[in-house]
């Protein structure tokens, strides 16, 4: 019975993806994906290799090193997962549209539990174990271990993913338990500062600038070893790879206390998970199914603020913006993400303003600019990250109400522009921001900021209109959540394509700035550095005004034909 | 005042609309009778514009939609059959976007008009929630609110009565006859032979995309005298 229903329940997830990907229009783009992703995963291989053999042939504490690698890799596996389920057990078990449907079937709950707490674990690690499959083939192809490492690998990674899931789950069924019906929904707020302050640990507890200071840096060993301390022990990730060490290197045939640890915990946390489901995941599906009726306000705070900001827009444009900015600050799991970019935001700032500069071994002007170029491309890769979570849905956003907008006398050249701009601006004034802390706690000099700036506000320019462009380009009208549309095929190739105009872009301007700095210092004093400069930074200025303009216009076009929403 | 002209829509393989072809003057109420599936949800996105025909011409108020959309849009008011809305705006503020993506300025006056329809369709109270705790009749309430505020002088409805409760029907019947007196056009897709018997001075009757049924209400009563009532014509006509 429990077998037919859990059988029920993941049909329906097959058959949705099968008819999502598997139809022919959509199998072109399936095939560019499984190959690009090959291309990624083989170069990850690749470059996990060529440090691991780095490491075998460091005498003493080579294999010390990989096995702190390796550790290190399966904390982050285990930490992914914990958080990413949390969301997505939220999403399957608690908000998804169909549950009332399905609640309202004679579906048994503990299936209801079970079955969608596996897919849940599913969603949150297929992409994190696909990552790891090159790294650990990695240290195959290294250490060629007996066959029963291999089995011990998948036994035991199995195992942590569905620790790391459980624990995940409990953590939801627990949250949910403690609020009331009617804020249900605003876990994620609750989640968004958590994942906050777990960023803002990890990144501080990691300590990168010691990376720089030659102080520490003469014993990586000891940065290593400092980040697998004792507290450290006590997590299931570390057993594992205590398992595997020992396997990896022909012992461990017998099962360690390791081991045993790993399987007891696991069958405890599942038996715990399902007499928490009894007790309450019946609860709280009811509560947040109840969640749904009315209980937001909607404040008169955000109709002002969202007026003044979009004063420079003409009429029309600027009510289609004042609605996207009601519709994000009144959606909790929207702005909740401004918590964790203010985060990362925080967290990359601080960690230049704490950069022992004057202890680095390098040439100071020299190691600052080159650190300020870095500091570009870093920046470039927010925004663009920037734009993947906010800028490319923010066509989809419209949603089933898209139909509003067509049938308006609104054109679909105005409101692709009006949210372009919107967007731009925005971005354009945060990356400025970053930009500018950052280099003043370098100290670069004037030149260097005037071209770091400028080039970034390009860049800028062009990441939101591919942003832009490729949400046109790909809608998605009918979604759960925002999540299917982030995930989706559009994102991966705006994702994609404003990777390489940012690599294109400073691989264009790295040489002319190299010989800059190299005069700078008194060593070259060739005529025509700077015009190579400018002329560098014209061609990428054509680039990216370009390809922006490119990418805005096929989109427009491409939304205007779209009639199926 | 609207016109159709060997209109036809191809989706990869069904064809939704089949060379239909159809003229109304200004001051009908036509009622646009078919079977589920039958292509006129199809036709009535071609008519506001958010569907391309694959072939035909489409003209409203003597314009072409695919040419002067937005002039044509400027003056039509679609209703559409789900009505789905932004559900974290209130139904004040959507009303108020409506207004202002169709470039009404909201005056004193419209104030007024604002307030009396919201009242009328007893959504007053209820202006400053979230959509999203709305319920389906009443979500469908505030569109058709939305529309008869901005006063367009071509009405297009897809099945204005689901999930309106016989008060809120017995309204949208009234202002309906009420608007089409007053020289408006109105297009509404209905199911309910009932509704379209009473309230309609014209009917067609589209069946599997093909328009097999165009008359005056009076005329097809007149010409199918064997027939009881409507309910029989249609289903002699979609049967067999
Ligand atoms: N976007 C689409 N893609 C493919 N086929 C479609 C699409 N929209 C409609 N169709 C098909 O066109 C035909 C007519 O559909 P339409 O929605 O116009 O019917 P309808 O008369 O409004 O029916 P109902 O009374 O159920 O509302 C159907 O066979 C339908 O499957
Ligand atoms: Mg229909």
């Amino acid at each position: 019975m429990y077998c037919a229903e859990l059988k029920t329940l993941f049909w329906i997830r097959k058959q949705s993806f099968l008819n999502r990907y598997m139809v022919s229009t959509n199998k072109k783009k399936f095939v560019f994906m499984a190959i690009t992703t090959f291309v990624v995963l083989s170069l990850i291989l690749i470059m996990c290799l060529r440090v691991l053999i780095h490491f075998k042939s460091t005498p003493l504490i080579g294999d010390y090193l990989s096995k702190q690698l390796l550790s290190m890799v399966y904390l982050v596996v285990f930490g992914m997962i914990i958080f990413s389920t949390i969301n997505t057990s939220l999403m399957n078990l608690y908000i998804s549209k169909d549950l009332e449907f399905l609640h309202a079937s004679p579906i048994r709950i503990d299936s209801l539990f079970v079955g969608r707490g596996i897919i849940s674990i599913f969603d949150s690690s297929w992409m994190v174990l696909l990552f790891l499959v090159p790294i650990l083939s990695a240290y195959g192809i290294a250490y060629m271990p007996e066959a029963h490492f291999y089995v011990k690998l998948i036994l035991l990674s199995l195992c942590l993913v569905l620790i790391g899931g459980y624990t995940g789950i409990i953590i939801t069924t627990l949250l949910v338990s403690a609020l009331p019906a009617k804020r249900v929904r605003d876990v994620v707020v609750i989640l968004g500062i958590v994942f906050f302050i777990i960023v803002y640990l990890l990144f501080r507890t990691m300590r990168p600038e010691q990376l720089v200071n030659p102080d520490s840096f003469t014993d990586v060993a000891d940065y290593l070893s400092y980040l697998s301390s004792p507290y450290m022990a006590a997590l299931p990730s570390r057993w594992v790879v205590e398992v595997l060490w020992d396997s990896i290197h022909g012992s461990g045939r017998v099962i360690s206390i390791p081991e045993l640890l790993t399987y007891n915990t696991l069958l405890l946390i599942f038996v715990l998970s399902i007499i928490l489901s009894r007790h309450l995941y019946r609860l709280g599906l009811f509560k947040a199914l109840e969640g749904r009726g009315r209980h937001q306000k909607a404040g008169k705070v955000l109709e002002f603020l969202s007026k003044i900001v979009t004063v420079p827009y003409p009429k029309e444009m600027g009510s289609i913006l004042i609605k996207d900015i009601k519709l994000f600050f009144r959606d909790n799991t929207q702005w909740t993400q401004l918590l964790l970019l203010g985060a990362l935001i925080f967290v990359y700032i601080y960690n230049f303003s704490v950069l022992p500069l004057h202890k680095s071994p390098v040439r100071m002007d020299f190691l600052q600019n080159t650190l300020a170029f870095l500091n570009l491309g870093l920046t470039s890769f927010i925004i663009s990250a920037l734009g993947a979570r906010f800028v490319y849905p923010s066509i989809s956003m419209e949603g089933e109400g898209f139909w509003l907008l067509k049938s308006s006398p609104l054109g679909v050249k105005q409101l692709v522009i009006a949210k372009f701009f919107f967007h731009y601006m925005i971005l354009s004034a945060l990356s400025l921001l970053l930009l500018t802390i950052s280099n003043v706690f370098l100290n670069v000099d004037k030149s260097t900021m005037i071209l770091t700036s400028t080039t970034v506000i390009l860049l800028t320019f062009a990441i939101v209109a591919i942003a832009i462009g490729f949400g046109c380009m790909y809608p998605v009208f009918r979604y759960e959540s925002l999540t299917n549309v982030v995930t989706g095929f559009g994102a991966f190739i705006y994702m994609l394509f404003s990777s390489i105009l940012i690599v294109l872009c400073i691989v264009i301007e790295a040489g002319p700035l190299y010989s800059i700095f190299v005069k700078g210092i008194g060593i070259s004093k060739e005529e025509g550095v700077i015009t190579n400069l400018i002329i560098s930074v014209l061609i990428v200025a054509v680039i990216c005004i370009g390809s922006g303009f490119y990418f805005l216009r096929k989109g427009i076009l491409s939304l205007e034909n779209i009639e199926d929403f | 005042m609207i016109e159709l002209d060997s209109v036809t829509k191809r989706f990869s393989s069904v064809v939704a609309v089949d060379d239909l072809t159809l003229k109304l003057k200004a001051g009908t109420l036509f009622g646009f009778l078919g079977p589920n599936g039958a292509g006129k949800t199809t036709t009535i996105k071609m008519l506001v514009g958010i569907m391309k025909p694959t072939r035909g011409r489409i003209e409203v108020l003597g314009m072409d939609i695919s040419k002067r959309s937005q002039e044509v849009k400027r003056c039509l008011g679609y209703i559409p059959d789900r009505p789905y809305l932004y559900e974290k705006l209130t139904g004040a503020e959507f009303i108020s976007l409506t207004l202002r993506l169709y470039g009404i300025r909201e005056e004193v006056s419209l104030k007024e008009r604002i307030d009396y329809y919201l009242e009328l369709f007893s959504l007053a109270e209820w202006k400053d929630e979230l959509i999203e705790n709305y319920s389906h009749g009443m979500k469908q309430r505030l569109i058709v609110t939305s529309v008869l505020i901005r006063d367009p002088k071509i009405i297009i409805v897809d099945e204005p009565m689901v999930g309106l409760d016989p008060i809120a029907v017995r309204m949208v019947k009234d202002i309906f006859r009420d608007l089409v007196k007053k020289g408006k056009t109105i297009f509404m897709s209905t199911h309910s032979v009932y509704l379209a018997e009473e309230i309609c001075s014209e009917i067609g009757l589209i069946h599997k995309g093909r328009l097999v049924l165009k008359d005056k209400t009076e005329e097809i009563m007149k010409s199918f005298k064997e027939m009881k009532s409507l309910e029989d014509i249609f289903i002699k006509l979609t049967l067999g």
